[in-house]
């Protein structure tokens, strides 16, 4: 989940300032809100689900969880940016 | 068992010496040219890619210090403008497409079948084709550059001056179907090496006991696959508009010259990741085995591999920042910038505590280890640095930004590059490298490559702009572009040591024994070189480090046919044995496939209707390579 919604925030980065430029409402820092929020669900999950599995398994599971808070660190870089710039600024 | 195979010869029915006899048969290559030409073994094939690869490296290394020679000095004469940017075009082309990545595949085309415990690599006839789409695309970009056709519009071509306005002739056309070239090799290997490792490692081998070189060549084929068709899809459109005059990048006809800069660098930025996660991969290997102990952190180490994979594509738009996009869109690539450093940092953290919690023994692929991790924190620096939207802003397109990404490629890659040849020198061919000359080599490489490349930081600051052929006296840059031009030929002198070493050690060196390290993993296990068939039998795998408990007989698994070449393949996340496979035999077909699609590619440059008649033979060549064989591939 969490690599899933910071490819589809770094993708609406590139489209949404324009949008938020022209009205009062900041698309950018809600959609990627959102998809902060749903990335750390996304990880919360992930631990519930690892318990009594096989090691092997639980390596990937574990695997993937350090990976989602990666992409968690990412996200929350990326919502602390919509809230320092001007989406008209260029 | 099918009844057709109850007669079978299987390993099961013979001694050790009959089974070795039996499969060399089997699996080795035809003595001669015809076999030499033919052959789909994994070792013959990533031999030649690590020979020819390196055989660019010098070339290329050739054209940096002609560059150096010419800048020494302002105002130079020896080389002027329009063979200065053939020179630099073709030394980044070159680095890029015929070195960097190809020895790094090369080397998983050599190692991992040997890592992963199976007898030959996923799809052998597909990489036999890719290693001759490989040579021929490097032979045409360095034929045209001996015939003045070389390109000329840097390694990254942007449209427009790449486009039909701007560069007339064939040069911009060169340098983009030897794109399609060395990505359709490069692809090619890929999927060999995400087959291999998923489906033919040795039973027991589960996910969490694949060797950590394994683990990073899988995530930089995955990365291959995904990053790659981006810059095929850009040069074939460029193609198209320097040909048939369609306007993909002409923005009077609707176009957009931005287009190519996001395919390129969604290409682009990967490649770097391309090409440095393999050397992760090398840098474990050899920190474990000269520590005397795993790398600390196994679990984070392969985290680290995969987040970096998957970030690698959200960072090429900080290749863009001139660009005029929005100031908030670029953040979000500052971001995923930054927080690229994170699994960076934590790969650091985990060697460094490896080697503190080990006992280093400094060999001269441990100095190579050493000198990555040195000079890779500094090129890591400057990039985050540059990936500061008003850093960048102000060093873009200067020698700052030279300096960083060679500290990243040449501190991040060549340096573990190196140090892997010295350490796996002796399964390649038999012997050991020289011990001496090695530490010549590195100390004469990290001395050169430093005192080449860190002034080149200051010259960028001073305002130094990459691509001129040469400067005025008036500006405050000829003493330090003496010194880097000087400091160059310690460099060159390092490189050149580096190749008489391996000549001289690949004839005269001391004869390797099948574990001259004391390694762990199970490349290891068999002689060195191996024999055609790696192993007699296939190890099963009981931990991590398979061989660290220095145990005198490994286990194995029994039962595979030696009348015919037969992998085992097993399932993805336990690594448990699901059938017996038929691995091809060697073929002329790759090799004509090959020629018949060189043949097309180069006449395309020339004329839209080669894609029609040049299907022809490619067809026939690809009904030659797939005719059936009327005998069942694989047996549950």
């Amino acid at each position: 989940m969490p690599p899933i919604s910071w490819a589809l925030s770094t993708q609406l980065g590139q489209i949404t300032p324009y949008i938020d430029c022209r009205q009062s409402f900041s698309w950018t820092a809600a959609l990627c809100g959102i998809l902060l929020v749903a990335s750390v669900a996304g990880v919360a999950a992930s631990r519930v689900t690892s318990n009594g599995l096989v090691k092997s398994k639980r390596f990937v599971v574990d695997a993937g969880f350090l990976v989602a808070l990666a992409f968690v660190f990412a996200l929350s870089l990326q919502e602390a940016a919509t809230m320092l710039l001007d989406p008209c600024q260029r | 068992m099918t009844s057709r195979n109850a007669g079978a010869l299987r390993d099961t029915a013979f001694d050790a010496a009959e089974i070795d006899r039996r499969l060399a048969a089997i699996w080795s290559t035809t003595p001669g040219v015809w076999g030499a030409l033919a052959t789909v073994d994994h070792k013959v094939i990533g031999r030649r890619y690590i020979t020819t690869a390196f055989v660019f490296l010098a070339l290329g290394g050739l054209l940096s210090l002609l560059m150096r020679l010419q800048l020494a000095q302002p105002e130079a004469r020896f080389i002027g403008p329009d063979r200065y940017n053939q020179l630099f075009t073709m030394h980044g082309t070159n680095m890029m497409f015929l070195f960097a990545v190809p020895v790094m595949q090369a080397m998983a085309v050599y190692l991992v079948p040997l890592m992963v415990g199976t007898r030959n690599i996923a799809f052998p006839r597909l990489n036999a084709f890719s290693y001759w789409m490989y040579l021929a695309g490097g032979l045409l970009l360095w034929i045209a550059f001996v015939l003045d056709t070389g390109p000329d519009v840097g390694w990254f071509a942007y449209v427009p001056l790449s486009g039909p306005q701007y560069a007339a002739g064939k040069r911009a056309d060169i340098w983009a179907q030897m794109i399609t070239f060395t990505e359709v090799s490069a692809l090619a290997v890929a999927v060999e090496i995400v087959v291999t490792v998923f489906k033919h490692r040795a039973p027991g081998m589960s996910l969490d006991r694949i060797p950590l070189f394994v683990w990073s060549m899988l995530v930089t084929s995955f990365v291959v696959i995904l990053a790659m068709p981006a810059i095929m899809v850009a040069s074939t459109a460029l193609i198209l508009d320097r040909l048939v005059e369609t306007h993909f990048f002409n923005p009077a006809e609707g176009g957009d010259v931005l287009l190519w800069q996001h395919l390129f660098w969604f290409f682009g930025h990967p490649e770097v990741y391309i090409i440095f996660l393999p050397a992760v991969g090398m840098v474990s290997t050899i920190v474990a085995t000269f520590t005397r102990r795993p790398v600390f952190g196994y679990l984070a180490m392969v985290m680290a591999l995969i987040a970096t994979g998957i970030l690698a594509f959200g960072l090429w738009v900080h290749h863009m920042f001139v660009a005029g996009l929005p100031r908030l869109g670029e953040s979000f690539f500052t971001a995923s910038s930054m927080a690229i450093a994170v699994p960076a940092g934590l790969q650091i953290f985990c060697w460094l505590a490896t080697i503190w919690a080990g006992r280093p023994i400094f060999t001269t692929p441990f100095l190579f280890a050493i000198g990555f991790i040195v000079t890779f924190v500094i090129g890591g620096l400057t990039g985050v640095m540059v990936a500061s939207v008003p850093f960048d802003t102000q060093v873009h397109d200067t020698y700052f930004v030279v300096a960083h990404f060679h500290y990243v490629l040449v501190g991040g890659a060549v340096f573990p590059l190196l140090g892997a040849l010295y350490y796996w020198f002796p399964k390649l061919t038999g012997r050991l490298m020289s011990e001496t000359r090695g530490r010549w080599v590195f100390g004469l490489i990290f001395v050169g490559f430093n005192l080449t490349f860190f002034p080149m930081h200051i010259l960028g600051l001073q305002g130094m702009p990459r691509r001129i052929y040469t400067y005025q006296p008036e500006m405050p840059w000829s003493g330090l572009n003496m010194f880097i031009s000087l400091s160059a030929v310690i460099l060159a002198g390092g490189f050149l040591l580096f190749f008489i070493d391996v000549i001289r050690s690949a004839r005269t060196g001391a004869v390797a024994s099948s574990n001259p390290w004391e390694a762990s993993t199970l490349e290891w296990a068999t002689s060195s070189p191996p024999p055609p068939y790696n192993f007699a039998r296939l190890p099963v795998v009981g931990g991590l480090d398979p061989l660290s408990d220095r145990r005198d007989v490994l286990p194995v698994a029994a039962g595979l046919r030696v009348d015919r070449r037969e992998l085992l393949v097993s399932s993805i996340v336990e690594a448990t044995p699901e059938a017996r496979e038929a691995s091809s035999g060697d073929s002329i077909w790759p090799l004509l496939a090959a020629i018949a699609t060189t043949a097309t590619l180069i006449w395309s440059i020339f004329t839209p209707w080669a894609v029609v008649w040049g299907s022809i033979p490619i067809a026939i060549a690809l009904i030659g390579w797939f005719w059936p064989k009327g005998v069942p591939e694989d047996e549950s």
